[in-house]
C-alpha cells in the first residue's frame, strides 16, 4: 500500500519533470488537462473582468450571455444561413483554389521551365495584400458570389502553389530515380511515386489554406455583401448587439476548429505509416 | 540482339568515360570526378569497384545506370548507347530509397509494376519469391518505417530484383547491415546472380566483401578515379564461392593483395591532403 502510493507520487514527480524539461516528452492525458486548465482560466479572468465592471457589460458580455445568444441564433434560420453561405463561399473557393495549385505546383516542381516563367508572377501576387484586392475585384467581379470566390481565390492561390511546389520538392531523390531504373515514365513517376510521397504534406498545407480561406472570407463579407457570417458580425454591430457579434466569431471559430480536427484526424488515420 | 553481335561487342562497354562537375558558375571551377575509365563486362559478370572515400565511385555507376550523363565517353548496353535511366539498369542505392507508404511486399511489388513481359498474377508470384529470398517473408504487411535499417536495404534489393534488369547496379547496398546478415545476403546475392545470369556492379568499401563477390574487381585511386589495379578474383578463386571459400587459402592471399592496394591509396590521399 505504502508503496503503491509512493510510486504514484515519483510518478506525479517525473510527469512534472517532464512537463518542464526542456524539450521534454509529451502526455496526452497532462496535455489534455493543461489546455482545459489554461481555458478555464481565461473564463475566469473574463468574468472577473466584467462582474467587476473594469469594463462595462455592453462591450464585454458575460461568457454565458455569448453562449446563450449563440444557442440562440442557432435556431434562428437567418444566421443557419448565414452560416451555410460562408461555408459554401469558403469551401467552394478553396477547392477551387486546390484544383488549380496543386498540379500547377506539380508542374513547377517537375519542369524548370514552368517554374522560371512562373515564379517571379506568383512572388509578387503573393505579396500583394489581400484587403487591398478587394475594391478591385468588386470593381470587376460586381458584389456577387464571383467577387468573393475571387477574393479566396487571390488569397490562397499564389501561396497554396508554393507550398506545394514546395512538398514535391522535398521528396527524396532517389524515390524518383528508383522510378526511372524501375521502368517508370515521368508521368508515371507524378502519379504513382510524387503523389503518394507527398501526400501527408499536401493535406497538412491544405488544411493550413482552409484556415485563410476563413480570414479573407470575413473581409470579403464585411466590405461587401447581403449574406455571410461577416455581413451578419457587420450589422449587429451597427446596433451595438456585442453579444451577437461575439457569437458570429465564436461560431467561426467552433467551424475552423471542427473542420480542422476533423482533417487531423482523417491524416492520422489515413497516414498510419508516418 | 543478334548472336553476330554479341560475339563483336561485349555486354556493357564503358568507354573513355569522363565526368566533371561544376563549373557553371565562373568562381568555381570544375571538379573532374571520373578520368578517362574503360572497362568491358561480359554477361554474367559480377564487378566489384573499389577505392577511397569521395574518389568517384557512387558518380560511375550513375554514369552506368544513365542518372548522370557522362562529360565524354559513353557506355554502350548490349550495343546501345546509354542515354537515361530505365528498367533494363536496376539500382540499390546507398541510401534507403524504398517508400514508405507501401508495406513491404508492395514496395517489392512495385518493381514489377511497369514489366509488361507477365500478367498481374505473376507479378504477385515473383514479388513473393523475392521476398522470401531476401528472408522477409513474416513482415510482407509491414511498413518499412517500421522495420530495420537492413531489412529496408533488403526491401530495396529485392524490388530492384523484382525489375528484372539486365543489370543490377548496387552502391555499398550491405553497408549498415550486422556480419552475420551481410554474409547471408552475400551468398544469396550470388546464387541470384548465378542463377539468373545476371550482371552485376558492386560498390563497397569492405575488402572481404569484394574478394568473396567479385569476378573480377576495380581498384580506383582517389579523386579523379582512374583504374588503378583490375583484380582477375574469379581465376585465382573460381567462379563457385560458399561459406568456406573465405577460408582458403587464394582468399587470404587476394584479400591481403586488395589491402595492401586500398591501404597504399589511402595513405596516399592523406599525403596529398596534409602537403
Ligand atoms: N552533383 C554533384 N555536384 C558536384 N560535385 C559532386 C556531385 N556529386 C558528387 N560530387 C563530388 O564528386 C566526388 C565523388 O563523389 P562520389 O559520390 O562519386 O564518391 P564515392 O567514391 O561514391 O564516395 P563514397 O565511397 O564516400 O560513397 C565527391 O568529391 C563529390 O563531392
Ligand atoms: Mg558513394
Amino acid at each position: 500500500m505504502v508503496d503503491a502510493t509512493g510510486g504514484a507520487a515519483a510518478r506525479r514527480r517525473q510527469l512534472l519533470a517532464s512537463l518542464v524539461a526542456f524539450r521534454g516528452k509529451s502526455n496526452a492525458r497532462a496535455n489534455f488537462a493543461l489546455g482545459i486548465a489554461a481555458f478555464a482560466l481565461f473564463i475566469a479572468v473574463w468574468y472577473s473582468i466584467v462582474l467587476t465592471g473594469t469594463v462595462p457589460e455592453r462591450f464585454l458580455p458575460l461568457p454565458g450571455t455569448v453562449v446563450q445568444t449563440m444557442l440562440r441564433l442557432l435556431t434562428e434560420a437567418h444566421f443557419l444561413n448565414d452560416i451555410w453561405v460562408s461555408v459554401a463561399r469558403v469551401w467552394g473557393a478553396f477547392l477551387l483554389s486546390a484544383l488549380f495549385a496543386v498540379p500547377i505546383g506539380i508542374w513547377m516542381s517537375n519542369y524548370r521551365l514552368v517554374a522560371a516563367l512562373l515564379e517571379p508572377i506568383v512572388d509578387f501576387i503573393r505579396y500583394l495584400p489581400v484587403p487591398a484586392l478587394v475594391p478591385l475585384l468588386i470593381i470587376w467581379f460586381g458584389i456577387g458570389e464571383a467577387s468573393k470566390i475571387a477574393v479566396l481565390w487571390m488569397g490562397t492561390f499564389f501561396q497554396l502553389v508554393l507550398l506545394v511546389t514546395d512538398d514535391a520538392k522535398r521528396i527524396p531523390r532517389e524515390f524518383v530515380e528508383s522510378g526511372f531504373t524501375l521502368g517508370a515514365k515521368p508521368n508515371q513517376i507524378t502519379r504513382d511515386i510524387l503523389l503518394p510521397a507527398m501526400l501527408p504534406s499536401l493535406v497538412d498545407n491544405l488544411r493550413i489554406t482552409l484556415g485563410w480561406c476563413w480570414t479573407w472570407i470575413i473581409v470579403a463579407e464585411i466590405v461587401a455583401a447581403k449574406s455571410g457570417i461577416g455581413h451578419y458580425i457587420w450589422s449587429m454591430r451597427r446596433f451595438l448587439k456585442t453579444p451577437e457579434v461575439m457569437s458570429g466569431i465564436l461560431v467561426i471559430g467552433i467551424i475552423g476548429l471542427l473542420t480542422d480536427q476533423a482533417i487531423r484526424a482523417w491524416h492520422r488515420r489515413h497516414f498510419r505509416y508516418l | 540482339m543478334s548472336a553476330a553481335m554479341a560475339s563483336k561487342l561485349p555486354f556493357l562497354r564503358v568507354r573513355e568515360v569522363e565526368k566533371e562537375f561544376g563549373g557553371e558558375r565562373r568562381d568555381e571551377p570544375p571538379i573532374k570526378v571520373v578520368d578517362k575509365v574503360s572497362m568491358d563486362i561480359a554477361e554474367g559478370e559480377f564487378i566489384v569497384y573499389l577505392g577511397p572515400s569521395g574518389c568517384g565511385k557512387t558518380t560511375l555507376l550513375r554514369i552506368v545506370g544513365g542518372l548522370e550523363s557522362a562529360s565524354s565517353g559513353e557506355v554502350v548496353l548490349s550495343g546501345e548507347k546509354v542515354r537515361g535511366p530505365d528498367r533494363r539498369k536496376g539500382m540499390v542505392f546507398q541510401a534507403y530509397a524504398s517508400f514508405p507508404w507501401l508495406s513491404v511486399l508492395e514496395n517489392i511489388k512495385f518493381g514489377t509494376r511497369y514489366r509488361t513481359d507477365i500478367g498481374k498474377k505473376e507479378k504477385l508470384e515473383i514479388s513473393k519469391y523475392y521476398l522470401d529470398l531476401v528472408g522477409l517473408g513474416s513482415y510482407a504487411d509491414f511498413y518499412v518505417n517500421r522495420i530495420s535499417g537492413g531489412m529496408r536495404q533488403r526491401v530495396a534489393i529485392a524490388r530492384t530484383l523484382a525489375s528484372a534488369p539486365d543489370i543490377l547496379l548496387m552502391d555499398e547496398p550491405f553497408g549498415a547491415l550486422d556480419a552475420q546478415t551481410r554474409e547471408f545476403l552475400q551468398e544469396q546475392l550470388l546464387e541470384i546472380c548465378r542463377v539468373e545470369k545476371k550482371a552485376a556492379i558492386f560498390v563497397t568499401h569492405d575488402v572481404e566483401e569484394a574478394v568473396f563477390l567479385a569476378d573480377r574487381a576495380f581498384m580506383f585511386s582517389s579523386r579523379p578515379a582512374t583504374i588503378i589495379e583490375e583484380i582477375d578474383i574469379a581465376s585465382e578463386l573460381g567462379p563457385e564461392r560458399d561459406s568456406r571459400t573465405k577460408e582458403s587459402e587464394s582468399f587470404f592471399h587476394l584479400r591481403n593483395h586488395v589491402r595492401d592496394l586500398m591501404r597504399r591509396q589511402a595513405r596516399e590521399l592523406q599525403d596529398s591532403s596534409s602537403q
